[in-house]
């Protein structure tokens, strides 16, 4: 297996974690892992990019899917940790600007608190 | 000299006693002629003017002693030789000695004993004839050494001049002798001059007879060369429409080397041009050439030969092989195949064989290359072969852009590159038939690729899951260069994810190819699929990056990455599918 993720909740904040390789192979599983994520209105998830490799604009879309649905939902979606590669990807994407983004879990969970 | 013989000695005496001299006289004259004398002075006077045989001196004499006149005798050259014998008293031992030491021969006592005294004189007599006759002999043996001593100067003297004369005559001899070689080297090197002329003449007139006029339609286009070795060779190629509108090429090897080579070679290429004008296919001309090539064949050569018919209408391609290589064909994506053929026999060799005809298709973009063994073995100085493999390389590393002539121009560059000026022991000969892409308008910058070499050529099944490998070969053949990796291995992901969930519709069961070359500058990512024509470039919109989280569109962003991350990018169709072509410059 090229790519793993690991979904677990505590105290209300679902943590991603996601490792190895995103791409088009793999993102189909990921989309489905993460659709329990923002069933409910104001919804919090964080995903920790910090053991991904690799990612594809077919990784992008399902995190664009989910930071769509987190919007609509009054939710809130945090990213962090990612790596340079990936990090040049978000950026030439565009995403940087659209989605949260910061560079340790810590300043990521200081989203949640305000 | 006095004579020896039939003459009595003379001997002087001197005393200065008349009883004396007329004693001795009287005992001596029976034997021998006496003359005296009775002082020193008279005696050295007498033996001058009539030299003795012998002397009797008295010691004691008035006026000239005995002493005195013994000292001039012996002093004397003309008289020194003539012995000398005392008359001295008994009792005067040491006047006797002192006389004998100055070169008295012998002494006589007074008063005489005349026994004793004859005895004495007898033996000095004796001695001095015996010295006389040595000094005699002496003189013969001297005078003999002399005409010996002549002879031999003589004798000398004609081998000298015998050999020196018989010197003289084999200097002479050498002279000419060299002479004529000169002359028989000078005419032996105008005929090699002549005999060079011929050959150079022979293979002018051997490339003289090969076609130089090339087709360059707008579709396709053909152009060949061959380079005679210092020999005369038997390579040739050949090039000629057929009525029906299709284009034959032939490349052919006649085997050996030599003026037969060149003979067979210009009878071969009339045989085969005959036949292949009339249009039948490859294997019939063969079959009909072998044949007649086996009636005119003395020197028993053979040639081999692969003659090809392209249509230029739909780039089929119909050939057959005679025991020469098979062509390659370079697919427009850069992978390089040897075109299947089982090897039929060379011509010339049987009579009455047959052989097989085999088709495959050119696409646009594609590349034909025949060639002769030339190419693959042309040595480097070293020993090391062209070979096979740098063939292959050479072809699939060429540009896909370039016209049969450039491309001809390439192949003979490389292999005088490789060779470095070591003398070609093989005619060099291969041609090249391109089916251009039609109607393509290339934006790809005019980019210079130098020492391009080919890094990977990849056949992946058209399945997702396939992507993950090809990052890792990519990986391989990059270990060097990690901060493009993820590029590369970005665009790919994106432009095969797009070919295979819309280009093929998620087909599993078709291969695209990925083939990738390094150059000093550029790294070339070349990506060929068969499916139907898609320019993923020229469709996808541009995303609008300003958009927020609720506008922005799902897709589109793959081609955007694409676009981002390489520095050139551009999708042809080239008749059997897509290819694309991506740039990404390499920063040192």
């Amino acid at each position: 297996m090229t790519f793993q993720s690991e979904v677990i909740n505590t105290e209300g904040v679902h943590q991603v974690a996601l490792c190895g390789r995103l791409d088009s192979a793999t993102s189909g599983e990921f989309e489905k892992s993460l659709q329990s994520l923002f069933q409910s209105v104001g919804s919090k998830a964080m995903m920790d990019f910090s053991a991904l490799n690799y990612i594809s604009s077919a990784g992008l879309r399902v995190v664009l899917m989910a930071a769509k649905r987190a919007k609509q939902g009054h939710g809130q979606l945090v990213l962090h940790g990612l790596q340079p590669h990936v990090r040049e990807v978000f950026e030439i994407s565009g995403f940087l600007k659209i989605l949260d983004v910061t560079d340790t879990r810590e300043a990521a969970l200081a989203r949640f608190i305000i | 000299m006095k004579p020896l013989v039939n003459e009595r000695p003379t001997i002087l005496v001197v005393d200065d006693t008349p009883a004396n001299l007329s004693l001795l006289s009287n005992l001596l004259k029976g034997q021998y002629h006496i003359t005296v004398a009775n002082n020193g002075l008279k005696a050295i006077e007498l033996a001058t003017s009539k030299p003795p045989d012998l002397v009797l001196l008295d010691i004691m004499m008035p006026g000239m002693d005995g002493y005195e006149t013994l000292s001039r005798i012996k002093s004397n050259e003309a008289l020194t030789h003539i012995p000398v014998i005392m008359i001295s008293a008994l009792d005067d031992i040491s006047s006797i000695v002192r006389c004998i030491e100055m070169g008295a021969e012998d002494y006589i006592p007074k008063p005489f004993d005349p026994v004793l005294l004859r005895a004495r004189v007898g033996a000095s007599m004796e001695r001095k004839r015996l010295r006389d006759q040595e000094v005699v002999y002496r003189h013969q043996i001297e005078e003999h050494n002399l005409k010996l001593e002549e002879r031999v100067r003589e004798q000398i003297g004609v081998i000298r001049e015998q050999n020196e004369s018989r010197q003289r005559e084999l200097e002479t001899l050498v002279l000419a002798r060299t002479a004529e070689l000169a002359e028989k080297n000078e005419q032996l090197r105008a005929a090699g001059e002549r005999v060079q002329d011929e050959i150079q003449l022979a293979r002018n007139m051997q490339l003289a007879i090969l076609p130089q006029n090339f087709p360059n339609d707008s579709d396709w286009s053909v152009h060949a060369c061959m380079f005679p070795a210092r020999e005369l060779g038997g390579d040739f190629y050949d090039c000629f429409p057929l009525d029906d509108g299709r284009y034959g090429v032939l490349v052919a090897d006649v085997s050996g080397k030599g003026v037969g080579a060149a003979f067979f070679m210009a009878v071969s290429r009339t045989v085969l041009l005959d036949l292949a004008t009339t249009g039948d296919s490859p294997a019939e001309v063969f079959v009909r050439a072998n044949d007649l090539l086996c009636q005119r064949n003395p020197m028993e050569l053979f040639v081999t030969a692969c003659y090809a018919i392209y249509d230029p209408r739909d780039g089929s391609l119909i050939y057959a092989s005679a025991g020469h290589h098979p062509p390659l064909l370079r697919r427009a994506i850069g992978s390089v195949e040897a075109l299947p053929c089982p090897q039929d026999i060379a011509l010339g060799v049987m009579p009455e064989m047959s052989y097989s005809n085999h088709s495959a298709m050119m696409e646009q973009g594609d590349t034909l290359l025949l060639y002769t063994d030339g190419v693959t073995e042309a040595f480097a100085a070293n020993g090391e072969a062209y070979g096979d493999i740098r063939l292959h390389d050479w072809l699939a590393t060429s540009m896909r852009e370039e016209e049969a002539a450039s491309r001809v121009d390439g192949l003979v560059r490389s292999v005088a590159d490789f060779v470095d000026g070591a003398e070609a022991s093989d005619d060099l000969t291969c041609l090249v038939l391109c089916r251009k892409l039609k109607n393509l308008v290339l934006d790809t910058p005019a980019v210079k690729f130098s020492n391009k070499m080919l890094l990977l050529d990849y056949s992946m099944p058209s399945r997702l899951e396939e992507i993950a490998r090809l990052a890792k070969a990519i990986e391989a053949v990059l270990p060097d260069r990690s901060d493009i990796t993820f590029a590369v291995n970005l665009c790919l992901d994106e432009l095969l994810t797009n070919t295979i969930l819309h280009g093929l519709d998620s087909a599993s069961d078709r291969i695209i190819m990925v083939n990738i070359s390094r150059s000093d500058e550029w790294l070339e990512i070349r990506l060929k699929d068969d499916a139907p024509p898609f320019d993923p470039f020229a469709e996808a919109p541009k995303p609008d990056l300003d958009l927020g989280v609720e506008e922005r569109p799902i897709g589109g962003l793959g081609v955007h990455l694409v676009k981002t991350l390489m520095d050139d990018v551009s999708a042809h169709y080239v008749g059997d599918g897509n290819l694309i072509v991506l740039l990404k410059k390499l920063r040192q």
